[in-house]
């Protein structure tokens, strides 16, 4: 006998809702850093812009989340699941923020010619974007092999990012005229690493999730 | 949906028929006795003593071994009818003891009482050699009201709720603390009526009475002497109507009728009174 | 800290041909509420019930296994009952005050256990009635009956007149069962304020009630005790598959 049948389909839709908030981060990062290669301003614009969508799926699962405890008393798994959606939520708001950063140094640095071929920054928002997507599936899923896997890509992230560090370092050092430029670039290569720090603690927060117990990914 | 509605309607008006063909019964009875037999009840009819020929005699003697002998057969079965009764609903287990007490009783509330009469007689007037004695007589009745007692008191026993007992004996009561200081408390209004029933259909009582407490009385008013004949209002008025040779002995046997009425009537209300306002004071209803 | 008042060692318990408890082991804490949870008739009430052998009262039952109250084995031949039951009090699922005053009620226990002194009684009544927050609510209609009171009032009198005689463990079969969410209320407040002198073991059908009042919970299914800990662990993250159903609801 099932039981709780409208209970469940509540906690799916939350899901869906948590998935939907999470395509819509991912398509934030991956076009943030698009528009910085492409040095395009209506593409960094429409990042900006599409922030509030964001911020407003965010308020509105928060809602679905106190309904859903106010109402079906939820316990052990249950409330568990509701307790990290509530926590992944404010993981994703964050990287929306970051990439609305991205997009702002792309808006400022218009009209100058880039110091260096953006190839690392594209390959960490490549990597940041995947995370996000495995994050979320691994929490729609309960999936703690591809939680964990998460560490994994984290520490490339981590590593391409110093790398982007040491290049800038140089150019800085060679050219003082470029440090204004550097510095956006470092921040744009910083913010990708938050993103995917925000990635892994999605992604330990399923592992809590599944197991109940608590694990570090990120270190 | 009106062929219901005229059913629950009739219903309705059959039962309440039914209950007012009760009460019309009744109150039919209690006019009629009363119409013919009040006249009679002069204070000089219920103190002076019966007279066997002439007109004038009273049924003094008569009413007070009516109270006399229900007194005792009360005093004899109410210990063991209680004692009995209280065994059956707390102490007994289902076994065949049990059964057969249980039995006991059943049967003995169904034996007719000129069954019993003919028994006391032959027990206590001829086996023992008692003649026709109050003594006698009360023994015979308790006979009669014991099964009922019984019955009375293990049902009320019963109607208990058991978390009365659990509440108690989770306190540390034993079980006879529990029972005399929570259980008899808690049925006492309910005891009272059964006794009260008993004692009503004991006031009526005539077969038993005439083979065992005799058809006379003794010549000294108000007399305790368990060993003497003792005719009580019942047997008077079966005798008064059978065998008298009084000239007003139809009045008599009217106002014996009506004084015997009067008596359960005041007696059922003299116990059933206190007994609610007990059972108010329990429960707390205002 | 926390020391054992109630050890249960291997408790099996028949009903006739029925095991109702298989092999329970169980440790109680001192001072702690342990709230027993379970759907129905898997044995917790059966199980509260051997605490202070009230299942005696019952035709048929056969208990083997330990239960050391305070060390000594409570279904040891040569133990009182009565005693056992003074210093293990029962609370029930219906409010049962006796039909008699609030005042008698209260005084029962002591009554029965011998003390007869006037000035005595009404202290102990008063001091009762005051630890069941209960006394500013009937100082007024002591001598009244019991029964003309709320339940939730009436259900603290039970307390109150079980607290009398001066129990150490307190056992509460679904105290708040048959009242309204309110009087609920009141008695888990109550029953919180009265875990610092008691140890209490509390058998609820509510899982928020087991939550909101106690500090160990212990899961009952068919008669097994399936997991017991700490309640906030059973409540976030059960370790049993069974426990998890339950609390969750998807008991099938």
């Amino acid at each position: 006998m099932k039981t709780r049948t409208t209970f469940d389909q509540t906690l799916s839709e939350l899901k869906q809702e948590i998935l939907r908030m999470g395509f819509h981060v991912e398509e934030a990062i991956y076009r943030a850093v698009e528009s910085m290669a492409k040095q395009d301003v209506n593409m960094a614009q429409s990042v900006i812009d599409g922030d509030v969508l964001i911020d407003n799926l965010e308020l509105e699962i928060e809602d679905l989340c106190m309904k859903l405890i106010a109402t079906q008393q939820p316990m052990a798994k249950d409330l568990r699941r509701i307790a990290v959606g509530l926590k992944i939520i404010t993981d994703l708001e964050r990287m929306a923020d970051y990439s609305c950063g991205i997009a702002k140094i792309t808006k400022r640095l218009v009209g100058q010619p880039l110091i260096k071929p953006l190839i690392d920054i594209p390959r960490m928002a490549q990597l940041a974007q995947k995370m996000v997507k495995e994050s979320l599936d691994a929490y729609v899923r309960e999936d703690v092999g591809l939680a964990a896997n998460l560490a994994t890509d984290d520490k490339q992230v981590d590593s391409l990012h110093s790398q982007v560090f040491r290049e800038l370092l140089v150019l800085m050092m060679e050219n003082p005229k470029t440090i204004n430029q550097a510095t956006s670039l470092l921040f744009a290569s910083r913010y990708l690493e938050r993103i995917a720090d925000h990635a892994t603690n999605i992604g330990e927060r399923v592992i809590y999730l599944v197991t109940g117990k608590r694990e570090v990914l990120n270190d | 949906m009106n062929n219901r509605r005229f059913g629950d309607r009739l219903a309705t008006g059959l039962f309440w028929l039914a209950g007012a063909v009760i009460l019309g019964i009744l109150l039919f009875y209690l006019i009629f006795i009363f119409w013919k037999g009040i006249n009679v009840l002069t204070p000089h009819f219920l103190l002076s003593p019966p007279k066997e020929v002439a007109a004038g005699g009273g049924v003094g003697p008569e009413l007070f071994n009516t109270f006399y002998i229900l007194f005792l057969s009360l005093l004899f079965s109410l210990p063991v009818g209680l004692g009995a009764g209280i065994y059956l609903a707390e102490y007994a287990r289902s076994n065949r003891l049990t059964y057969i007490v249980r039995l006991s009783t059943e049967s003995l509330a169904t034996v007719p009482s000129i069954v019993l009469g003919l028994f006391g007689m032959i027990i206590f007037v001829n086996a023992i050699g008692l003649g026709f004695t109050i003594l006698g007589g009360a023994a015979t009745l308790a006979l009669l009201n014991l099964p009922v007692l019984v019955r009375v008191t293990e049902e009320t026993l019963r109607a208990v709720p058991f978390s009365y007992r659990e509440a108690s004996l989770a306190l540390g009561a034993t079980q006879w603390q529990t029972i005399r200081r929570v259980i008899l408390p808690a049925c006492f209004p309910g005891l009272i009526t059964g006794v009260t029933l008993v004692a009503g259909r004991a006031l009526g009582e005539s077969a038993i009475l005439i083979f065992t407490a005799g058809l006379s009385v003794s010549r000294h008013a108000f007399d305790f002497n368990l060993f003497v004949p003792g005719e009580t209002l019942a047997v008077h008025l079966w005798y008064v109507n059978a065998e008298a040779l009084a000239p007003d002995k139809d009045a008599i046997a009217a106002g014996t009728s009506a004084l015997l009425v009067l008596v359960v009537l005041i007696f059922n209300l003299a116990i059933g009174l206190p007994s609610r306002l007990l059972q108010r004071r329990l429960t707390g209803n205002k | 800290m926390t020391s054992t008042k109630i050890s249960v060692q291997s408790l099996n318990l028949y009903y006739k041909d029925f095991q109702a408890l298989k092999n329970v082991n169980l440790e109680v804490e001192e001072n702690q509420v342990t709230a027993l949870i379970g759907p129905s008739g898997c044995g917790k009430s059966t199980f509260l019930r051997t605490l202070n052998r009230m299942n005696d009262l019952i035709e048929g039952v056969r208990v083997d296994g330990v239960i050391l109250l305070d060390g000594r084995d409570i279904y040891r031949p040569d133990v009182d009952v009565v005693n056992l039951r003074k210093k293990v009090g029962m609370v029930f699922q219906r409010p049962n005050p006796f039909p008699m005053s609030v005042y008698d009620n209260v005084a029962y226990g002591p009554r029965i256990h011998g003390e007869k002194n006037k000035r005595k009684l009404d202290e102990i009544v008063e001091k009762s009635l005051r630890a069941a927050v209960l006394w500013d609510e009937v100082q007024d209609r002591l001598y009244k009956s019991a029964l003309g009171l709320s339940g939730g009032q009436q259900q603290r009198v039970c307390i109150a007149r079980l607290l009398a005689v001066e129990p150490e463990v307190l056992l509460m079969d679904e105290p708040t069962s048959a009242l309204d969410p309110l009087a609920t209320l009141r008695i888990e407040e109550l029953i919180q304020v009265l875990r610092n002198d008691y140890t209490i073991v509390i058998v609820t059908h509510n899982m928020q009630q087991a939550a909101r009042v106690s500090g160990v919970t212990a899961f009952f299914l068919n008669g097994d005790l399936i997991e017991y800990g700490n309640t906030d662990v059973i409540f976030t993250r059960p370790a049993d598959q069974r426990t998890e159903d339950y609390i969750t609801g998807r008991f099938g």
